[in-house]
């Protein structure tokens, strides 16, 4: 059953072949102009986040809800996929925006100097607020359809670009992390997947209550 | 194999109660005027809104106890929705292939090429009888033992309509195997189904064999004469015409031989149907 779905939603992702050809274009605009990389962070972290979440509204496109579950797909395996799936397309998405932006970045302003290293560890972050973004997304669009949920989607969108500029910016936090708080970056990722099986407890909740 | 006792559903302005059984080996019509309620029953049976009160089993077991093994039995075709529109017939297959253990891939790309379906277009592209024909293939093509289908003719031209029945009753010849449908076309149930259930309102106003309704069921037309005069003991239902009265009955020949003089029509879905809904009992 989970093969088929993951099946389905990989090809669902080819729907939105035109967009993702326009992620990278639009990524080079937040990078070359700006020479750093926090405005492509808070970028590539929507998108990515975003991603997987989509597909939900192509699988409710024209109530097909209802067929879908005269499959053999019960309402919490359907709600397994979809988290499994929007968090392994997320990081997909995320490395390979993340390391064109990176490149595009080394090349345009090598006078910046940002280790791969560096890089590396922004992306992590950026990986857990995406995750946290995807905890909030799944069931929001779960309950209240795609309709409903595009006015979510700009809305995170936005938030999400502020947190990224914010963090990016706030020297209190580096000073944390500087001054001997590496126990942010363990309790960070912990906290971020608490949330993750909370949403996901949630999510399966809203499913086997929703009728079709 | 499907059977729903007592179930109820309640809507702002309709109620669902309805108890109906499709028994193995038989194929099952339902019938009924638009918002009768077909589509609702049709969700309830599959477990897609929960039932207010009533008992829906499937091969035995309570709907909300069903696991995907069982779905892997059932066939569905919905009138209102299909696959994610986004997806292409060259995808099901890979999908369909994963979900379902018996699934038929020459089968069901045998049938979408003879049916003419493109492989290479959007589903939300095709028009309602080339989508009609697509989850009809897919529905047939895992070796379900029951078929669930909503108006599986909707949309289609008559060719198609014959071929799609004929594939109904080439995936009855295996036994054990049951299907319940609906259709507007009563010409599609007449040639097809074991029994018919008709609905309207959300209640079963008749259930019978339809062997017996074509073959005992009749239209009397009688003046208001011939309708004061006669035994009214097998009359099920009146509608007042110009000429005096239609009349509906389960023992058609008891009339025509006990009075010669009144017209007898063969009874017919449409006609037993346009009586039970408009007649008055």
């Amino acid at each position: 059953m989970m093969k088929g779905l993951l099946i389905k939603d990989l090809k669902l992702m080819r729907a939105q072949i035109v967009f993702f050809a326009l992620v990278p274009v639009v990524g080079a605009v937040f990078v070359v102009p700006a020479g750093e990389m926090s405005m492509g962070f808070g970028y590539i972290t929507a998108i990515s986040g975003l991603i997987g979440v989509t597909t939900i509204n192509y699988d409710s496109y024209d109530n097909g809800f209802a067929y879908l579950f005269t499959l053999p797909i019960s309402r919490r395996g359907y709600v397994k996929e979809k988290y499994i799936f929007a968090t392994l397309s997320s990081v997909a998405v995320m490395m390979a925006i993340g390391l064109f932006m990176w490149a595009l970045m080394a090349v345009s302003h090598p006078e910046a100097a940002y280790a791969f290293a560096d890089f590396l560890g922004d992306m992590e972050d950026s990986y857990l607020i995406a995750l946290t973004a995807v905890a909030f997304m799944l069931p929001v669009f779960l309950k209240f359809g795609a309709e409903k949920s595009r006015f979510v989607i700009l809305i995170i969108a936005g938030i999400f670009m502020g947190v990224m500029i914010g963090v990016s910016q706030a020297e209190a936090l580096r000073d944390i992390e500087l001054s001997g708080g590496h126990w942010v970056r363990v309790i960070t990722p912990v906290l971020c997947l608490a949330w993750l099986c909370a949403s996901y407890l949630i999510s399966v909740r809203i499913m086997e209550k929703k009728e079709f | 194999m499907l059977r729903l006792e007592n179930v109820k559903k309640k809507y702002k302005d309709f109620e669902l109660d309805i108890t109906m059984e499709v028994k193995p080996g038989c194929v099952t019509g339902l019938i009924g005027r638009n918002g009768a309620g077909k589509t609702t029953a049709f969700k309830a049976a599959l477990g897609l809104i929960r039932a207010a009160g009533g008992e829906i089993t499937v091969f035995g077991k309570p709907i909300s106890g069903l696991s995907a093994k069982d779905r892997e039995k059932m066939g569905v075709v919905l009138s209102d929705s299909g696959f994610s529109g986004y997806l292409k017939v060259k995808d099901l297959a890979a999908i369909l292939g994963n979900l379902y253990s018996r699934f038929d891939e020459g089968y069901f790309t045998g049938k979408c090429e003879s049916f003419g379906l493109p492989f290479d277009k959007r589903i939300k592209d095709f028009s309602t009888g080339m989508r009609r024909k697509l989850h009809v293939a897919a529905a047939l093509s895992h070796h379900a033992e029951l078929l669930i289908m909503d108006e599986p003719t909707a949309g289609m031209d008559v060719i198609a309509r014959e071929e799609l029945l004929d594939m109904i009753r080439e995936y009855m010849e295996t036994e054990g195997r049951s299907v319940l449908l609906s259709s507007h076309i009563s010409g599609d149930l007449e040639g097809l189904c074991d029994d018919i259930y008709l609905i309207d309102e959300g209640k079963v106003l008749l259930h019978e064999d339809t062997d017996v309704l074509l073959d005992t069921y009749g239209i009397l037309k009688v003046t208001k004469e011939q309708y004061e005069a006669m035994d009214k003991s097998f009359l099920m239902c009146r509608r007042k015409e110009e000429f005096g009265y239609s009349c509906l009955t389960k023992e058609k020949q008891f009339y025509a031989e006990n009075y010669p003089d009144v017209v007898v029509e063969k009874g017919s879905i449409d006609g037993v149907m346009t009586m039970m809904i408009r007649g008055e009992r």
